[in-house]
């Protein structure tokens, strides 16, 4: 990994994804872990690819000079399905999953820039709402004080946003609708269900069921203890954009939350009816497992 | 469609291989249960039926579909030598 920025020369720390000096992206050891996983898995198809080959060239000649036509075209088959394992490349995700991550992207990579510029420490808070299809919005405070704590309940209806709640200077934040808005829209879709009419009890097993039949997540639980909810999700699509997040815009990852961890955020607080400040979200990229712990304040 | 059957059709390369390897070894199971014994037509049905599975796995990503077409243009080819050959026999 490199210890200099390649455009500018200057020091950089292994934890920066962009230089402090010229903003240029580093080479980081992620990316160059990722570079080794794609050799990875072409040598994973490899061995079957040879291996299918040889089985198919031995049992055809040997079946060509025994005259037996099934087992010449079984030689055939084995060895026509070895050149195809070895010659077409192994997916990686489909189109409509590449075209989603890089659509979504930008407008994600904007948030984040303007979480650093106003440098917004605090964790986005999501105000509960109700109503099919309505999305909680997220309120990032400027400072915590007891105002922005609980932002008034009016604000989900507001399109500003740089909005003031409270009466003194710091009683401000932005406001910002979801980054998973859309994928909560879909999941209620898919449940034909109001989130918010949802039981706290049956919320998991709505999410396991919603999440899978949209195709993004399987095995998806929840845990509820006091003020706390720890979801655990198996991701089978958005890994991609997951993966590019954390490396692109960490402030939005820890603050608001990913499309997939916003839209979790949202769903908590319209069954629960509460206001829900975002922890964390955890990804194990080799389990494709996303842990995500969400607080609770009335 | 449903969102669900929609995602259970994943459109990528594993697919297509998997779906036309078990294809292939079903014709051959059947055709082998039939007692046919010319090699051109398992070799014909083989290369129907990845033209077949081609289709109904579409789209793949751009470098896939390249080196598809190319495995394509091959099979069709030799598909093109079977008929020949076929044409030729019946008109001698």
């Amino acid at each position: 990994m490199q210890e200099r920025c390649w455009i500018c020369g200057s020091d950089i720390l292994p934890e920066d994804n962009f230089c402090r000096k010229c903003g240029v992206e580093l080479i980081s050891a992620e990316k160059e872990h990722r570079a080794d996983r794609r050799l990875t898995e072409a040598n994973r198809q490899a061995p079957v690819g040879i291996f299918l080959i040889t089985v198919g060239a031995i049992v055809g000649l040997l079946s060509y000079f025994m005259a037996i036509v099934p087992m010449l075209a079984f030689g055939l088959a084995s060895f026509l399905i070895g050149i195809m394992v070895l010659y077409l490349p192994e997916s990686r995700g489909s189109i409509a999953g590449r075209l989603a991550t890089d659509s979504s992207l930008p407008s994600l990579l904007n948030i984040e820039k303007l979480l650093e510029d106003l440098d917004l420490d605090e964790r986005g808070i999501y105000i509960p709402a109700s109503g099919l299809g309505v999305c909680p919005k997220v309120f990032v405070p400027l400072a915590q004080t007891p105002a922005t704590e609980r932002p008034p309940l009016g604000l989900g209806g507001s399109r500003r946003i740089f909005v003031t709640v409270g009466k003194n200077p710091e009683d401000r934040g932005i406001l910002l609708d979801a980054p998973g808005g859309q994928i909560l829209f879909a999941l209620e879709n898919s449940l034909r269900a109001d989130l918010a009419k949802v039981e706290l009890g049956n919320l998991g097993t709505d999410l396991n069921s919603a999440f899978e039949s949209l195709g993004i997540a399987k095995v998806t639980t929840l845990e509820h203890q006091d003020t706390t909810i720890t979801i655990e999700m198996k991701l089978t699509a958005l890994l991609e954009l997951e993966e590019r997040l954390r490396n692109l815009a960490p402030r939005l990852v820890a603050q608001v939350g990913t499309p997939i961890a916003s839209a979790l955020a949202a769903a908590v607080s319209k069954a629960t009816g509460k206001y829900v400040k975002f922890k964390n979200a955890v990804l194990q990229v080799p389990e494709k497992k996303l842990t995500i712990n969400l607080k609770l304040s009335e | 469609m449903s969102k669900k059957t929609e995602h259970r059709r994943m459109r990528n390369t594993n697919t297509f291989l998997l779906t036309y390897t078990a294809l292939v070894f079903s014709t051959l199971i059947v055709l082998g249960l039939l007692g046919v014994d010319r090699i051109d037509v398992y070799v014909a049905l083989f290369i129907i039926e990845f033209f077949v599975i081609s289709e109904l796995t579409s789209p793949l990503g751009p470098a896939e579909s390249r080196r598809k077409t190319i495995i394509g243009i091959l099979m069709l080819a030799i598909f093109t030598g079977i008929i020949v050959e076929r044409i030729a026999e019946i008109l001698r």
